[in-house]
């Protein structure tokens, strides 16, 4: 949600102001920040989606946030976005002409399966659409309430914003799931995954780094309740790691842990160092989804058949005994041979197996190669310059720089718990909006043409 | 592998000829591809060659060519093994490699224009082994000791007067079931377990007969291929076979004891015409029956025609003899719903369609032609209609 980012950027926007000397003389000495762990919710709450949609004259605002979120708005996905609605209208038209097709006219099957799967797709978004826009209703109905309201009927004017309030709950529950709609789902979001992490450079201080990452995302683990267990360590002198694998099994495992991967960045004056100065060090952090029992199943067609031909008529006026049967895959091109029975059609169930087999091997290769691609895009050349987040001991501070967003109380996060599920969620969001305005710009560039 | 390889390069008993016989070629090629990898430096240039022409040829250039370089200088030219062998195979009393022997009857067959003389002479040695096909035996392993020999050159004498192999081993597979076979009863032949597989796959998708009885009528039983397999594989189901010979009755009833298959079996040997009663009626009628024409009865091979009982074989003159009675008899003998399967001649379904047309009064509609692995319709599935 638009607001989970925009709680961070407004801190961000506060928090220079907090030297690093001020913030330990709040936490106590101990480098902790407890009081900005749950921080009022009267800051958090910068700009609502809608406020532009409705004229809301006792709005509440804390300047810093709006420049901020307005700056942010523009680039990302949002209902007020002229476009995002826009966009949706033509989902919801496209919906309507697909139904009215379905209901109506005559067509072939294939026809009518493409049209089925359309709206299999569309109708959760049409549906969502038409919630916002009854929700809109109401709210505007709530305004003019409100504008209608004499200064004494104080019992009725809380009830309204009482009332306003779920509503501007519910439109944020709503662009939340309208967005997540919008976002083609990821083939591989229910498998299981492979987690591994790597040292970079910076020798064994990048070691002992993955070792607290590594720790972190096993906690991360235990908090979602998914079932980890470490396949292989290897372990530095000093406590550190040089390398971990761990497979991770759990509901959305890799759908969550995806966005992890890629180099981690670590800037602490290190345990190994005795003049006190700061080092900066990488580990990077792989994700990689396991293999999910396949369907076996190919189609019928997919296979040619191929017996020895009797020639003539066939039948009853040959005796034949040669029963050796061969089946290609046309599209793979693979082939079976099978000639170890008398009966033919024996032949035929045995090599029927084994081509299903090779191929479901082929495709287990393939994947494992994709795979080992995957894993080399991750890692990258674990250079400094490529990192996704920077942990920084000295201000306390974690930031993702994809979102371009800071967290604070290092400590914390480094549990795994809360503050890591955060930071991923709106990670997730993040990355989801700019998925998402790169589908509607493609889009709309596609509209124009035709 | 490669100890074993050496012996036999020692031993001589391997011979370059004797390996061109090799039944499949994968495992020819399984086995050069072995020998090039312990014993030579050259490669077979081709892929996986499926051709055993091809393969055969390819594989000589390269083994010869491997030979001319080969280290293995104790390994004598095939021209020269072949004169010291031919001896050795004609000495009763003396063990001869199985290849030795496959090769030399393969000769022998092709020379008396015997039909598939490799395929012959290899299932003949399998069975003599003990194995079902050559493809199951690996070939450098053993010897016929004298006794199998003598066994090996009885059955082959057999082939050489055109007897079908089925009848030479006296058992043949049908689908998942072992069958004796038995001159003169009829070979079921492949397209016969075809047929099957179509009624097979037409009953599992009616799910309602999982619970009910499934009775099942087979005209012209045979050697009970048909009923056997149904029996086998639908365990609710009976089956009625009849048969107008004493032979394939008789053999029929042996099968299906063998199988254990025989308290579900009722086999009857009759004339299947209008005075035929069961005292119940089936969900399905099946039948291979004979029809063949008149004027393609001189065409058929000596082993058909020489072997098998021709009532089994001939339909009449336009070789709808036996169909039209089932038809005519059948459709009394259907229970609502009933179906009655198949196997025919490939001109035989336009005219099955044709004569349904004429016979309105028989209720039956030609719903399925089914095409056998020759592409030719050869199956046809007649239901009652509603």
């Amino acid at each position: 949600m638009i607001f989970r980012s925009l709680r961070y950027v407004g801190v961000v926007v506060h928090k220079p102001a907090c030297s690093p000397a001020f913030i330990r003389c709040l936490s106590g000495g101990g480098g902790r920040w407890k009081w900005h762990r749950h921080p009022p919710i009267s800051w958090l709450r910068p700009v609502t989606v809608f406020q532009r949609l409705i004229p809301q004259p006792t709005r509440r605002v804390i300047t810093n946030t709006q420049t901020f979120s307005t700056a942010a708005k523009e680039r990302t996905f949002s209902l007020q976005n002229e476009g995002t609605w826009r966009y949706l209208k033509r989902l919801v038209t496209e919906g309507q002409a697909v139904i009215d097709k379905l209901q109506t006219e005559e067509k072939t099957e294939t026809e009518n399966k493409r049209l089925t799967k359309r709206w299999v797709e569309l109708r959760p978004i049409v549906e969502k659409v038409q919630q916002v826009e009854r929700t809109l209703g109401e709210l505007a109905d709530i305004e003019k309430l409100l504008a209608g309201l004499e200064d004494g009927e104080t019992e009725m004017r809380d009830l309204a914003l009482q009332e306003k309030e779920s509503y501007e709950n519910d439109m944020e529950h709503l662009e939340d799931e309208i967005l997540t709609l919008l976002v083609p789902a990821d083939e591989a979001d229910e498998n299981d995954i492979i987690l591994e992490v790597v040292a970079g450079v910076g020798g064994q201080e990048a070691m002992l780094f993955t070792s607290d990452v590594f720790e972190m995302y096993c906690q991360y683990a235990a908090y979602k309740n998914w079932h980890m267990q470490v396949l292989t360590s290897d372990s530095s002198t000093l406590g550190g790691l040089r390398h971990a694998t761990a497979s991770i099994k759990g509901l959305n495992a890799y759908k969550l842990l995806k966005l992890e991967a890629g180099v981690h960045r670590v800037q602490r004056v290190p345990r190994t160092e005795k003049s006190g100065r700061v080092h900066t060090s990488t580990m990077t952090v792989a994700v990689l989804p396991q293999p999910k029992e396949i369907d076996n199943t190919w189609d019928k067609s997919e296979f040619k058949i191929e017996t020895k031909k009797a020639s003539g008529a066939g039948g009853q006026h040959v005796n034949k005994t040669e029963s050796a049967v061969r089946i290609v895959h046309i599209p793979t091109g693979v082939a079976v041979e099978c000639q170890q029975e008398r009966s033919q059609i024996r032949n035929r169930a045995i090599a029927m197996q084994t081509i299903q087999a090779r191929l479901y091997q082929r495709k287990l290769d393939q994947q494992r190669s994709q795979r080992q691609l995957a894993r080399q895009q991750q890692m990258g050349t674990a250079g400094r310059s490529e990192k996704i987040r920077t942990y920084n001991f000295t201000q306390d501070r974690v930031t993702d720089h994809r979102a371009g967003i800071n967290m604070f109380n290092l400590q914390d996060f480094l549990i795994g718990g809360d503050k890591l599920d955060e930071m991923i969620h709106t990670v997730q969001q993040h990355l989801h909006r700019e998925e998402v305005l790169l589908i509607m710009e493609q889009d709309t560039i596609q509209q124009k043409k035709l | 592998m490669r100890h074993l390889l050496q012996r036999a390069l020692q031993s001589r008993t391997f011979y370059w000829n004797g390996l061109s016989n090799l039944r499949t070629c994968a495992q020819g090629f399984r086995l050069y591809s072995k020998l090039d990898q312990f014993c030579y430096p050259v490669s077979l240039k081709g892929q996986h060659c499926l051709n055993k022409r091809d393969f055969r040829s390819g594989y000589f250039q390269s083994a010869n060519c491997s030979l001319s370089r080969s280290c293995y200088t104790n390994v004598t030219t095939s021209q020269d093994l072949k004169s010291e062998n031919e001896e050795v195979l004609k000495d009763a009393s003396e063990d001869c490699p199985v290849l030795e022997a496959i090769s030399y009857w393969t000769r022998e067959f092709e020379t008396a224009g015997v039909p598939e003389p490799d395929a012959s002479a290899e299932y003949i040695a399998a069975h003599v082994l003990g194995y079902k096909s050559f493809s199951l035996i690996s070939p450098l392993v053993r010897n016929l000791t004298a006794e199998e020999k003598t066994k090996v050159w009885k059955l082959c004498e057999k082939r050489m007067n055109r007897m079908p192999i089925q009848y030479i081993l006296g058992e043949w597979d049908f689908r998942d079931l072992n069958l004796v076979m038995r001159p003169p009863v009829f070979i079921p032949r492949p397209e016969t377990e075809e047929l099957v597989e179509h009624l097979w796959l037409y009953l599992q998708e009616d799910l309602t007969r999982e619970e009910e009885d499934l009775d099942v009528l087979e005209v012209g039983c045979g050697s009970g291929a048909i009923s056997l397999s149904l029996l086998q594989e639908f365990p609710q189901a009976c089956c009625t076979a009849v048969d107008v010979t004493k032979e394939a009755v008789e053999l029929t009833q042996h099968n299906a004891e063998r199988l254990g298959l025989g308290d579900r079996l009722d086999v009857k040997q009759m004339q299947f015409n209008t005075s035929a009663d069961f005292g119940t009626k089936f969900d399905v009628i099946v039948s291979n029956p004979p029809y063949i024409w008149t004027e393609d009865m001189e065409t058929l091979e000596q082993e058909i025609v020489g072997y098998e009982n021709h009532c089994a074989l001939h339909g009449g003159t336009d070789g709808m003899g036996l169909i039209r009675d089932i038809i005519h008899i059948g459709h009394r003998l259907l229970k609502p719903g009933g179906s009655i399967w198949l196997e025919v001649d490939p001109r035989h379904p336009d005219m099955i369609q044709t004569y349904l047309n004429n016979h309105l009064q028989y209720q039956l509609q030609l719903t399925g032609v089914y095409q056998d692995f020759n592409n030719r319709p050869r199956f046809c599935c007649l239901e009652l209609r509603e």
